[in-house]
């Protein structure tokens, strides 16, 4: 019991005090400045372009929840019918997950790029309209988004076929009896008994939406114009590009905290599921 | 018995030699020196292969010692051994760009080499390319230049140009929209030049030149920003011209890989970058003796032509090394005229040696570009203005740029906001400076 507690403290508690205690602080590369109190935190809304690296980080893991968890959903509902080489296809459609983000990012940057990605070309050739998605600060956040869903659906797909592969086949053969239509069918008993795994997936996907770096980073750096700077991707600019330890911490704190409010909101609407 | 006996003897002593070895420590033929590069010794480009030949020779002519490459990415050498320091495994060495040298030596990652530096004789500190003094850091020697670059170089495909008409490269703006206009087409920029925060905005300073040219300067005699400066502004103007008035040039933010990258594949006619990367840009599908470069265009008559920024890796060690004597061995060796002469040979990098360029292999027209730039140096050259928050300038003026090319903010406005962003930064960093009693920001 003792060394998991000491092992928890070392790996979970002590990270989250010492980035608490260096956001209090200016800092001078990695040693401790003098006492700032909450400046790292007014500063970073008032004059780094907080709020707007808040917004981008809420479409970031919005946009891309709405567009995995469907597609997720769809895929599993589809493979959990009788197919044809079944667990090729699985296994196919689970690959993208497997591939690290660096790949990933590399991969959709050159599909994309308007010079000579071959979307962009196809699209030129066709409309004659010059395509610069990962380029323009309108069109830069759907990109990454498109990227990410891509890479991370997978997930919701391998969570969602499980579920519903747990679900009682007496359950559907007494609702065809009823006479219920699929839509009622997928309403009323396939929705519902799939909901618990379905809210875990939207939390895991959330955390890992929230905490990305990489995959934006390699891909746009945070830009055009901060179009796609996350406060992940903030954390890490300032930390490892900038050596701005201070604020790095304040914003991994702000990122921490609302980690936090986002699970335990998801995990109250679970609990309801439960006692509904 | 004397079977035993013997027996015992032999293991006794061999338990003595072996103890021995033990309290005598590490033997000088076990010394490794672990190196930090972005230059991945598995790869097959130029500039790896001359690495690995120079790291080879000096591991045959110090037997010794042995040096282990760890890569590290170009842009992240400084943070990380920053970091590395902190944490107490820094490597030995570290190859570090000469503009990102005043990080490190503020936050205490390099040790200065002034008594190595002491070794060298008259002679050969008049050997290297440029003046000896410029290789200190407030008077304090902490690296020396592996090669050299010029960072401002425009690059361009002679066969496209010819093919418009045009038998030299352009030497004015006027001209640059003059050609632009004629080859851009709709596979192909006629002029690019990655001013984006991708990358570490890793080519933005090399604006830095044309505001010399109209006496202009990114940062003040104060350390604050003075890019918003009236020069800031026309430089800004003209660059935004080419993309949203003559559309000669991309208005969407490109990185410095992305820049290359189109260079490389014929996206791009001409280019503003490095001599570092002329060698594998060349190396693209049909390009070879087609690629030339130039010194950037002059931005009108009343300007000076822009001079040469010279810059380049460097070699220094860190604060953490256990090896600081066998570091500068490797140093001395790297930056030595035969090991220069290699480095230009096989890696198309810029010597640093004067007496590198007696090799033979100068005298070709293999090494036509690579003379050029040396006498390009020799015309006129400085290195960048760098300020200990450089990095930050670099992204606050790229952010601008991103606004700027897009259209989106008026240039004055952009300007004004990225002095300001600088400026902020700089008064935190005074503040705590002050605070912790600790001397202020440096530029030079």
């Amino acid at each position: 019991m003792l060394p998991a507690l000491v092992l928890l403290l070392l790996v979970s508690v002590y990270p989250i005090l010492y980035a608490l205690e260096r956001s209090l602080y200016y800092t001078d590369y990695l040693e401790l400045g003098p006492f700032a109190g909450f400046a790292n935190y007014t500063e970073f809304f008032e004059f780094e372009g907080g709020w707007t690296s808040l917004v981008n980080s809420l479409v970031y893991c919005g946009g891309s929840l709405a567009l995995a968890l469907p597609f997720g959903m769809v895929l599993a509902l589809v493979l959990n019918r009788p197919l044809p080489m079944r667990t090729a296809i699985r296994t196919i459609l689970i690959l993208p997950w497997i591939v690290s983000q660096t790949i990933v990012a590399l991969l959709w940057g050159w599909i994309l790029n308007p010079d000579f990605g071959p979307v962009p070309h196809a699209i030129d050739g066709l409309t004659g309209i010059r395509l610069a998605i990962y380029g323009d600060p309108d069109w830069a956040m759907s990109g990454v988004i498109i990227a990410n869903v891509w890479h991370s659906y997978a997930l919701a797909l391998v969570m969602m076929l499980a579920a519903l592969q747990a679900i009682p086949q007496e359950l559907f053969e007494a609702a065809r009896v009823d006479g219920a239509g699929r839509w009622h069918t997928f309403w009323r008993i396939t929705l519902p008994m799939v909901s618990p795994t379905l809210l875990v997936t939207t939390i895991v996907l959330t955390l890992h939406y929230f905490n990305m770096v990489t995959l934006i980073w390699v891909i746009t750096g945070g830009g055009p114009i901060s179009a796609t700077e996350t406060l992940s991707v903030r954390v890490f600019n300032e930390a490892f590009v900038q050596q701005n330890l201070g604020l790095a911490s304040a914003i991994g704190v702000i990122v921490a905290g609302l980690n936090v409010v986002f699970s335990l909101a998801y995990i109250r609407l679970l609990r309801q599921d439960h006692t509904a | 018995m004397k079977c035993f006996r013997n027996a015992v003897t032999g293991a006794l002593s061999a338990l003595a030699l072996l103890v021995a070895a033990v309290v005598a420590g590490p033997a000088a033929a076990d010394t490794t020196l672990r190196y930090w590069t972005f230059l991945d010794p598995t790869s097959s480009s130029p500039r790896s292969e001359a690495q690995r030949q120079m790291i080879k020779a000096f591991e045959g002519a110090n037997p010794g010692v042995k040096v282990s490459i760890e890569v590290v990415h170009w842009s992240k050498i400084v943070p990380m051994l920053i970091t590395a320091v902190g944490a107490g495994n820094a490597p030995d060495i570290a190859l570090i760009h000469s503009s990102r040298m005043t990080m490190a030596i503020d936050a205490g990652a390099v040790i200065p080499l002034d008594k190595y530096a002491a070794t060298l004789s008259d002679k050969d500190k008049a050997d290297f390319l440029l003046p000896f003094d410029q290789f200190l850091e407030k008077g304090h020697l902490y690296s020396l230049p592996i090669e050299h670059r010029v960072e401002s170089v425009l690059m361009y495909r002679e066969d496209i140009l010819a093919k418009a008409g045009f038998k030299e490269p352009p030497k004015t703006w006027e001209q640059l929209v003059e050609v632009g206009k004629k080859i851009t087409t709709p596979d192909r920029w006629a002029f690019v030049w990655p001013l984006s925060r991708k990358d570490s905005a890793a080519n933005v300073k090399i604006l830095q030149t044309l505001y010399w040219s109209k006496g202009g300067r990114f940062f003040d005699d104060n350390g604050r920003a003075a890019v918003n400066s009236k020069v800031g502004i026309e430089i800004a103007e003209k660059l935004k011209a080419l993309a949203l008035e003559h559309k000669v040039m991309p208005a969407t933010a490109i990185g410095v890989e992305e820049g290359r990258t189109m260079m490389k594949s014929g996206a791009a006619a001409m280019y503003v970058d490095g001599t570092q990367v002329f060698t594998s840009i060349a190396a693209g599908a049909g390009i070879g003796r087609n690629l030339a470069s130039a010194p950037l265009p002059s931005l009108d008559e009343t300007s000076k032509a822009p001079l040469a920024i010279v810059a380049g890796q460097t070699l220094a060690v860190s604060s953490n090394s256990k090896h600081p004597d066998a570091a500068w061995k490797f140093i001395a060796h790297m930056t030595s005229s035969e090991a220069q002469a290699l480095s230009g040979k096989v890696g198309g990098n810029l010597p640093i040696r004067a007496s590198a360029y007696d090799d033979p292999w100068f005298k070709t027209e293999e090494a036509r570009e690579l003379v050029a730039w040396r006498d390009y140096i020799k015309a006129g050259a400085r290195a960048n203005e760098t300020h200990e928050l450089s990095d930050y300038m670099n992204d606050s003026l790229a952010l601008a740029y991103e606004q700027i090319l897009a259209g989106r903010v008026q240039v004055k406005a952009a300007l004004d906001q990225a002095a300001e962003r600088f400026n902020r930064r700089v008064d935190q960093q005074k503040r705590r400076d002050a605070a912790s009693g600790k001397a202020g920001s440096a530029s030079n």
